[in-house]
């Protein structure tokens, strides 16, 4: 068997993930990974996040980057104090990390939202949900796409 | 400004027509758009223009019970479900805006027994 011509996607991840060990390629999913973080803050008011009572549901894995289903659920009574304002919904490896804000009214009887996201690469998805009293809870998930038969995703 | 109302998509709204008193609802909207982030090009090589929805509203019996404000990363034919508790029958409507301000509306009736 002959060797392809050009490089195939594998081999130039390789070269790519070198280059940037090497210093001389910036790392933009440092960058985009803080833009996430840093979104969240802003969307969440900057109140310490605590974890727990919240989750994140994604397909394992998928081939529908275009297309991934996701839940976001909260553990919550819905009422005084524990009554969830807002969920936010950021990826840390999209070019744009914002997915989403849902905002919520007295009438929502879940603290819950299912929604379809694109991801450009797997990645990490960060959910945060806002409470009347201003606590934020916190999750992330890593959302997992595949390239088909034979891809390394 | 008036908001443009446009009949032209293809728009749809799940909830139950009927339910008892107390009970919640999941309330599933759907609108067939294209999401367009003015990345992508066409087959000549031509820059597809940006054409994207970016807030969703819901209203019962004219009063907002929820909305959501669209990133770039929601995917092209936009999904969003949600739970309500209606304490009366009424109307359910959905709202989709554009980003040129151009609205799509679609409504349904609830009864609550």
């Amino acid at each position: 068997m002959s060797m392809p011509s050009s490089l195939n996607r594998r081999q130039l991840l390789l070269m790519g993930s070198l280059l940037v060990f090497a210093g001389i390629l910036p790392d933009h999913s440092q960058a985009s990974r803080r833009a996430a973080r840093q979104l969240i803050a802003q969307l969440t008011g900057q109140k310490k996040p605590t974890k727990g009572g919240i989750s994140i549901e994604l397909p394992p894995v998928t081939d529908q980057a275009d297309f991934v289903p996701v839940r976001v659920r909260i553990e919550t009574l819905m009422q005084g104090d524990d009554f969830v304002k807002s969920i936010h919904l950021a990826a840390e490896g999209n070019p744009e990390p914002h997915l989403a804000s849902f905002h919520f009214s007295k009438g929502c009887s879940r603290a819950e939202v299912r929604t379809k996201i694109r991801l450009v690469k797997s990645q990490m998805i960060i959910a945060a949900a806002v409470f009347a009293d201003g606590r934020v809870k916190i999750a992330k998930k890593r959302g997992k796409i595949s390239t088909g038969p034979g891809g390394c995703g | 400004m008036m908001k443009e109302v446009d009949q032209s998509r293809n728009l749809h709204l799940h909830l139950p027509r009927q339910i008892n008193k107390g009970e919640e609802i999941e309330i599933k909207a759907k609108l067939s758009h294209s999401m367009e982030n003015g990345w992508r090009k066409d087959a000549d090589g031509k820059r597809i223009p940006a054409n994207q929805v970016t807030l969703f509203t819901c209203y019962f019996n004219q009063q907002e019970i929820f909305r959501a404000k669209l990133g770039a990363g929601i995917s092209p034919d936009p999904y969003i479900a949600f739970f309500f508790k209606p304490n009366q029958s009424g109307l359910i409507q959905v709202r989709w805006l554009q980003s040129d301000k151009k609205e799509f509306i679609q409504s349904a009736k609830i009864k609550v027994i």
